[in-house]
């Protein structure tokens, strides 16, 4: 089994993001769990967002706390003290940042970094980095494919957008693949 | 063909309704529970739901317009949650007495203040002595599988009492999972439409719902009664046919996970069950004789079927998302050691308070009640008969 943990602001649609990659996964034939943990509902508040993915049923329904990968959607978050709990070694981050040595600063053994808000900004012409970010997470876990992905976008997301949406998540899967993982 | 879809909570809860086919649903949203009555509207604005839909302006109407609409003989579904819940109170008492069966997810929430919108039992647990059933989930499966059951169930002139289809907010409410949606055909043969024994019709008026003398009342509360005994076969024997011609079973009362040979078992509803079923499973392989209760029916309470089947047992500890103030333990708690009163060597039983007002509980958090409960069971007493997880901060 693995265990992905999110964290983003309320509206950077990391939620999303997690039941994005669950139902790829569930089309590549896999079982996926994805839900969220709310303090408050409001824009900007800081939001969690769990996803298990496994070749079997899974029972486990509590929170992730030892993640095997950590999405991290806003720079801003990674000194929250939720980020860090629980990460081993073996843990990869990536997290959405203008530059390598501003996620750096974290301190963690397995890094990748993307510009997902430059590709948000440039694709969809909105501050909304959850769809880079699945195309980054699909590119640097390499747990489900760009296929999968892009039908998942377009089952979640309104048609009107859906194809923006794909272009970005293909923007960052390339940006994190061809310009390798940096880890 | 069935489908399989990856779908929340709140969406399996509306599509068991959907294909139940209900005449009426009229609903106020709340949170967690609003996307319940959004995907209903959707369905209905779809053409794909033939339901009168019933918009008002809050819980307690809504409440009182399904009693009124399933007062003339048709099949209605609502939903709420927590403060809703609360707020609807009068009416849970209107549709429980008059013995409609009305069916209704609540999406557990606990009570504010402290003001939260998080997972707890706490808000259904309150309304226990309403009359009603109360059935609880912890997947979405399970979610979709019971509505269908519930209305079997509620509808069986032996029982004639409406159901709380309860789930916990977020954690299963907003969880997405696969979901296996059955044949609209299949669900059809296994609830044909409803026919009430009585209604409010026109063509042949009657009153319902008047005034009852002292000399009746009573004997009406003692029908009411006997009708929730009679209910715990007719949710057994619905859960055996669904079982048998859908292929999936959540237990009708309870199900009883590794329990033959336990010596200690760990007792827990809703979501927590899935948890503990992998802690059981871990112990297990350890060598620790532990097993798992999924209590799913709190009212009727399995008061015999428990007393049978932990009466072997030397422990049982009780983990659950509510407490009654001032009564010194979780609801489900006090009932089964009331339920064991008098019974010479019953299991001893402790109580862990646990996951109100949306606290996670963990598996290592499981691990220490499974722990605990078997060495009670071992030494013959408990550490505390009530324990609250409550981590490193309360």
């Amino acid at each position: 089994m693995v265990e992905v943990r999110i964290h983003c602001r309320g509206g950077q649609g990391g939620v999303t993001a997690a039941r994005i990659i669950g139902l790829a996964s569930v089309r590549e034939g896999k079982h996926a769990l994805a839900f969220p943990s709310f303090t408050v509902e409001r824009r900007g508040a800081p939001v969690m967002a769990f996803l298990r993915i496994s070749e079997n049923e899974i029972l486990d329904r509590s929170f992730i706390y030892n993640p095997d990968y950590v999405l991290v959607f806003d720079s801003g978050l990674l000194t929250h003290p939720s980020v860090k709990v629980g990460v081993r070694e073996s843990t990869l981050f990536l997290v959405n940042a203008k530059s390598r040595d501003e996620a750096e600063a974290i301190g963690v053994s397995r890094l990748v970094v993307v510009d997902a808000l430059s590709i948000a900004l440039e694709v969809l012409e909105v501050p909304i980095v959850n769809t880079a970010m699945c195309g980054a997470f699909a590119a640097a876990s390499r747990l489900i494919g760009m296929e999968a992905l892009a039908k998942a976008i377009r089952e979640f997301l309104p048609a009107r957008v859906a194809d923006k949406n794909v272009e970005a998540a293909l923007k960052a899967y390339w940006e994190v693949e061809a310009y390798g993982k940096n880890e | 063909m069935p489908v399989s879809r990856f779908i929340d909570g709140n969406a399996a809860a509306a599509y068991g309704v959907k294909l139940c086919r209900p005449d009426v649903v009229c609903a106020y949203p709340i949170t967690p529970q609003t996307p319940i009555v959004e995907y209903i509207a959707d369905f209905i604005a779809r053409g794909e739901m033939a339901s009168k839909y019933i918009t008002i302006e809050g819980e307690h109407s809504a409440m009182m317009a399904t009693v009124a609409a399933a007062s003339t003989g048709v099949r209605t579904f609502t939903a709420t949650s927590s403060q809703g819940l609360a707020y609807m109170q009068e009416g849970l008492f209107y549709a429980a007495g008059s013995r409609l069966p009305i069916v209704m997810a609540v999406v557990n929430r606990s009570m504010g203040p402290p003001w939260t919108i998080l997972a707890g039992h706490d808000d259904a647990i309150a309304q226990r002595d309403t009359g009603w059933i109360q059935l609880y989930c912890g997947s979405g499966q399970e979610i979709l599988d019971t509505v269908i059951q519930a209305y079997r169930v509620a509808e069986d002139e032996r029982v004639l009492i409406p159901i709380m289809v309860c789930f916990e907010g977020f954690v299963t409410s907003h969880c997405y999972e696969q979901v296996i949606i059955p044949d609209q055909e299949e669900v059809d043969s296994f609830l044909p439409p409803y026919k009430p024994p009585y209604k409010l019709d026109v063509e042949d008026p009657m009153i319902l719902t008047t005034f009852a003398p002292p000399i009746h009342w009573m004997g009406y509360k003692k029908k009411h009664d006997e009708a929730m005994e009679a209910a715990r076969k007719v949710i057994a024997e619905a859960e055996a046919e669904y079982a048998e011609r859908f292929g999936r079973s959540h237990g009708g009362l309870f199900q009883a996970y590794r329990c033959d040979d336990a010596e200690a078992v760990v007792l827990t509803m809703g979501s927590l069950a899935s948890t503990t079923k992998v802690v059981i499973n871990k112990l297990r392989e350890l060598g620790f004789r532990l097993g798992l209760l999924k209590l799913k029916s709190f009212r009727p309470f399995p008061r015999e079927e428990l007393k049978q089947l932990l009466g072997n047992v030397k422990a049982v500890g009780v983990l659950e998302r509510n407490y009654s103030v001032g009564g010194w333990g979780g609801a489900v708690f006090l009932e089964l050691r009331s339920a064991f009163y008098k019974v010479a060597d019953g299991p001893r039983i402790l109580n862990f308070v646990a996951g109100m007002g949306g606290r996670d509980v963990t598996p290592l958090e499981i691990e220490a009640v499974a722990k605990k409960t078997l060495r009670a069971a071992q030494e013959g007493k408990g550490e505390r008969e009530v324990e609250w997880l409550l981590g490193e901060i309360g």
